[in-house]
């Protein structure tokens, strides 16, 4: 071998150590390069994540809809891939909303493709043809171009589900054929379903307060309707279907609160000038078939925008009613003065009558005394009723007696009891204490009331019977009054009545209706019947009750149209 | 054997072929990555190899996950027209 040779062979042998070596360090840097574009990649993916959670987490304060989570997404998209156009779609039970965002020239075409796609997905998800429903579009971003003719060349579309149901998708697309790769597009996917999801649970925790508040709204007395800033109506609480005369209907329109206020208010024109002014409408009083109302037209919105009106109904027929019990109480108290007036006017100018007999003059005395007694009688009444509204009315509890008590108010009346040819008993069960503690003064004014207005509604020949029982907490007053052998009209189980006294003044006289009994304790409300055509003003019966409630009694009264009627109260022993 | 199988790629191209309405081209790159299945590039089944009802639920499931389960309608509805073929859920 030839020193030529050899040296050919160590520089052949040298040359291919240093490829052999160079391929190594090649292959050996090649390993951690493609890692560390993995991890470049991932690190991306997970910053626009973050990014996006972070900006749903700051904007779900105020803003919760899915258009606010596409558009966050779209916002930050391009940091993250690059695309032609980028769309969305919402759904909406009247329309569907398509918005584009352009980040490079493209043709028209190219929007009707992605469209169209769109469509198509939209309709196999929610297995209906929508290719035929009213599509609101709105480009933005770059212009069309004319001159541009590419077609979709990839694209891919994400499903945008909250709570369970499809609310829109978000379309990607770009011009160039099988731009991305599957990595992003899963990442995508992901991100997009997390913020989804994040927007899901915000909803359900929105959704929560929501029904609350719709309860609340649901239960109120006052009809409560919410509408949109396009007037339509959102919410509608069963009162407000009463107040406008559509209790049945599940869906209250605002055609049909125009419908139902027509000729009283322009309610669409009062809604528009509320929102346009901010101005709050308070109507008169209208009657509509449910009652009396007053409408009131309010403008409703947050610290940015106008978001509608909420019209309540207030109702007044309460107030309307009270309105007309008290005119008419009014009228009864001045009637009831006036008679006796009259009649005191007539007997004076009898007297002053120079040829009057002394006969005559004592008979005209007599009724100016017992014309003014009643109307001292009806004055010392309103008293009454004027303290007991005012809190003032006194009940001086002393240990008493009530057999002497009844007694005594047996043989008051015993004249007025054989003028109108009728008698008075008394019963008196065992054990009737006599140290009870009660207001002896108010005890007989309340008996005075209950005996002499069975005294006026029984007719010649009738009894008045006054029974007292004492009975023990727990223990059936009926089968107690039915041992003792006490007859009378109680046949509803007074209840939870604790040791008491318990006072009956049962007659045998005209009766009261049912329908009137529940009246007969209301100061404003007289009983309608026969048993109110003899004189009186109902209020005895008024100042009865809050005399044995102020006692910690019990009033109420059972009678039989025609066959007479228990009054009864009850006194704690 | 043959004619179930049949049904298996008739059912998984159809379901490929739904999705990639739904998803995009990308409903046709994740069947391909379904272990046991081969697809073409119009995504049409035209084989699979071991537990043919195992890779119908790993399709379906990727699917679902994609859809956010939006499109677990859709998928039923293609499942009532293969009675024969059980459903692993």
């Amino acid at each position: 071998m030839t020193p030529e040779i050899l040296a050919i062979i160590v520089i052949s042998i040298i040359f291919v150590l240093f490829i052999v070596i160079g391929i190594f360090i090649f292959q050996k840097n090649k390993g951690p390069k493609k890692d560390s574009t993995k991890k470049e990649e991932e690190a991306r993916y997970k910053a626009y994540e973050v990014e996006i959670l972070n900006e749903l987490s700051e904007k779900s304060g105020y803003s919760l809809s899915v258009q606010n989570v596409v558009e966050i997404i779209i916002g930050s998209l391009r940091d993250f891939v690059d695309y032609s156009a980028v769309s969305y779609m919402l759904l909406f039970p009247e329309k569907i909303v398509f918005k584009t965002q352009l980040k490079k020239f493209v043709s028209l075409k190219f929007i009707e493709e992605v469209r169209a796609k769109m469509i198509d997905s939209v309709s196999v998800l929610s297995n209906s043809d929508l290719g035929t429903m009213k599509i609101e579009e709105t480009i933005w971003g770059e212009t069309l171009s004319d001159q541009a003719d590419e077609r979709v060349g990839s694209f891919f579309n994400i499903p945008l589900v909250i709570s369970g149901k499809l609310a829109g998708l978000l379309t990607v697309a770009d011009a160039r054929a099988g731009f991305y790769k599957e990595e992003e597009m899963s990442a995508l996917y992901k991100i997009a379903r997390q913020a989804a999801d994040a927007v899901t649970r915000l909803q359900g925790a929105v959704e929560s307060e929501k029904s609350k508040l719709n309860a609340m709204v649901a239960s109120m007395t006052d009809g409560v309707v919410m509408t949109d800033s396009d007037h339509r109506i959102i919410v509608a609480n069963p009162a407000a279907k009463k107040a406008a005369g559509f209790e049945n209907k599940k869906d209250l329109y605002m055609s049909d609160l125009v419908l139902a206020l027509e000729g009283k208010i322009d309610l669409k024109d009062k809604i528009e000038e509320g929102i346009r002014l901010d101005k709050t409408f308070v109507s008169d009083e209208i009657s509509l078939p449910s009652g009396f109302f007053k409408i009131v037209v309010s403008p409703v919105k947050d610290a940015w925008k106008m978001l509608g009106c909420v019209v309540v109904f207030r109702d007044m027929t309460r107030e309307k009613e009270v309105e007309r019990i008290k005119e008419d109480f009014t009228a009864m108290i001045v009637h009831e003065l006036r008679s006796p007036l009259d009649s005191i006017k007539k007997m004076a100018e009898l007297m002053r009558a120079s040829d009057a007999k002394k006969e005559k003059r004592d008979e005209c005395f007599q009724m100016i005394y017992s014309s003014s007694s009643d109307m001292l009688e009806l004055i010392g009444n309103l008293l009454d009723i004027a303290k007991i509204e005012a809190g003032k009315f006194e009940i001086l509890k002393q240990k008493s007696d009530i057999k002497k008590l009844i007694q005594s108010r047996i043989l008051f009346f015993d004249i007025a009891a054989k003028d109108a040819k009728l008698r008075i008993e008394s019963f008196f069960g065992k054990d009737i204490p006599i140290d009870v503690e009660f207001d002896p003064h108010t005890i007989s004014q309340v008996l005075n009331n209950l005996i002499s207005n069975a005294i006026k509604f029984t007719k010649e020949g009738g009894v008045v019977a006054v029974q007292v029982l004492l009975h023990k907490n727990g223990a059936d007053i009926i089968k107690e009054a039915k041992d003792l052998g006490i007859n009378w009209f109680i046949k509803n189980n007074i209840i939870n009545v604790p040791d008491s006294l318990v006072v009956a003044i049962t007659d045998n006289g005209i009766g009261i209706p049912s329908d009137q009994i529940d009246k007969l304790f209301n100061k404003f409300i007289q009983a309608k019947s026969t048993f109110v055509d003899k004189k009186g003003t109902g209020l005895g019966l008024a100042i009865t009750k809050s005399i044995i409630d102020s006692h910690g009694g019990l009033v109420g009264a059972e009678s039989i149209e025609g066959e007479g009627t228990t009054f009864y109260f009850t006194l704690p022993i | 054997m043959e004619e179930i199988k049949k049904q298996y790629l008739l059912l998984l191209s159809e379901i490929i072929a739904i999705e990639a309405v739904v998803l995009g081209p990308i409903a046709i790159l994740k069947a391909k990555n379904i272990p046991g299945l081969d697809v073409d590039n119009n995504g049409k089944a035209v084989d699979v190899k071991g537990d043919m009802a195992e890779a119908v639920k790993v399709l379906v499931d990727v699917y679902m996950e994609l859809s956010s389960r939006a499109t677990g309608g859709v998928i039923d509805l293609i499942f009532q027209k293969y009675p024969q073929i059980h459903r692993i859920k």
